[in-house]
């Protein structure tokens, strides 16, 4: 075996002979006792070796395993603290994604004005108000149930809603009926009127007839003539 | 899967008799231990962080990390790993050790990108009590040198060399943790090594 190959089958097995095939072991020996650098080439490598494969870990292991399992139990605190919140406070969610700045962060709370966000804010009361005659009822009528849970206003409930229907019926009939019985009042009021005109106007052509001979010979048309079409004669 | 000892070994709830439970699950394989820890054992995952705690940072210092950083990853992985432990799937093809070990190699290569990062080569080495000063010093010295070497080698070839030569890994589960046959592990070696034997010719 030449130097050469010894250095390929060093690069290739490894840099201890012990995991050489047997055949190849017997020959690098045989080198290794003739040849003084393939010698110390091997001796090199087998310290490298050494250092490579050497544990660097000195014991006293116990304190970083508890670290670890410490580590652990901050994260999974930390996972469930973010789980609650996000199920306890649904604007938790917008919050996290509103990067609106919030340029009265930096006052105290009790300079700065109410922003809207907190639970001391005055226009809508966290806690309704409740009656002063019944504490079970309150203020604002809309979490009380128990009226609505009683035999008398199921009763009304059904009776007054078809009592007001037949009452709009009724009421639409009478106030058609009235429309059309002035309608019709108007039409005859018209009709007489119109009647009255002619009357008075044929009068006045006979008076007229009367007083002034001349206009035999030229007839005037009346208008009642003008609205029947008759020519002139 | 099996879940070895469930019957005779108390829950985690129950404090009483530790020493005695941990001693079994001690002896349990690493099978029967990730089949309890998947279910929220945590003193079992303590056992399978007892059997890997030194491979995990040995690794980590071995790819170049200081003292402090090695054991920081190892603590990130174990966290990590039982944060997630609902991810391990016993049928994938590797094995628990394999897969805790390919995070690790993975996390190491992360930090050693980041442009912070300080190689610990020149910084950290642990010394043998047990030597004499001068030997310490020469032995250091050799750290040193070896470690500048690894640093002249390829990605591949670092985390092959560093891999094979953890006691704690069979070839096979080097190979797996690298995701390559073994084949294909010996040539990369190969060329680590005869890399490496020419860089420490040259420092």
């Amino acid at each position: 075996m030449k130097i050469e190959r010894f250095e390929e089958l060093l690069d290739q097995y490894g840099w201890d002979l012990a995991s050489w095939p047997d055949a190849l072991r017997r020959e690098a020996n045989v080198l290794i006792a003739q040849d003084a650098q393939a010698a110390e080439m091997l001796k090199s490598l087998r310290s490298v070796e050494d250092l490579l494969s050497d544990d660097p870990l000195p014991l006293g292991k116990h304190k970083a395993i508890d670290d670890i399992f410490a580590a652990i139990e901050a994260q999974e605190a930390q996972s469930s603290d973010a789980r609650d919140n996000s199920e306890t406070d649904p604007a938790q969610s917008f919050a996290s994604i509103d990067d609106r700045p919030r340029s009265r962060a930096h006052l105290s709370a009790a300079s700065a004005a109410p922003t809207g966000e907190s639970p001391a804010r005055k226009t809508y009361p966290a806690k309704p108000a409740t009656s002063p005659v019944n504490q079970a009822i309150t203020g604002d009528g809309a979490h009380y149930g128990g009226r609505a849970k009683g035999a008398l206003y199921q009763l009304g409930r059904g009776v007054f809603s078809g009592v007001g229907m037949v009452v709009c019926v009724l009421a639409g009939f009478a106030f058609g009926v009235a429309m059309t019985v002035q309608e019709g009042q108007q039409v005859t009021a018209q009709a007489d009127e119109v009647e009255m005109i002619d009357l008075l106007e044929n009068h006045l052509y006979v008076i007229d007839q009367m007083t002034n001979p001349d206009d035999l010979q030229k007839p005037e048309m009346t208008k009642s003539d003008q609205a029947q079409g008759v020519q002139p004669q | 899967m099996s879940v070895g000892l469930r019957g005779a070994v108390p829950t985690s709830s129950d404090t009483s008799d530790i020493p005695a439970v941990s001693e079994v699950l001690s002896e349990l394989d690493d099978n029967s231990l990730v089949a309890r820890m998947v279910q929220g054992d945590k003193r079992a995952y303590r056992v399978v962080v007892e059997r890997y705690y030194r491979g995990i940072v040995g690794i980590a210092r071995r790819m170049g990390l200081t003292g402090g950083d090695a054991e920081d990853v190892a603590q990130d992985v174990f966290v990590r790993v039982w944060l997630h432990r609902e991810k391990w799937r016993a049928d994938g093809g590797a094995t628990f050790k394999t897969w805790l070990y390919r995070v690790a190699v993975n996390r190491v290569i992360d930090i050693k990108r980041k442009p912070q990062f300080v190689d610990g080569a020149e910084l950290d080495e642990v010394p043998d009590e047990a030597m004499s000063a001068v030997d310490r010093l020469a032995q250091h010295q050799e750290f040193k040198r070896l470690r500048l070497a690894i640093k002249k080698l390829s990605d591949q070839q670092q985390i092959a060399i560093n891999l094979f030569y953890d006691r704690e890994l069979s070839n096979q589960e080097a190979a797996s943790i690298m995701g390559v046959s073994v084949n294909a592990m010996e040539s990369l070696l190969k060329r680590a090594r005869k890399r490496l034997r020419e860089e420490l010719k040259t420092i």
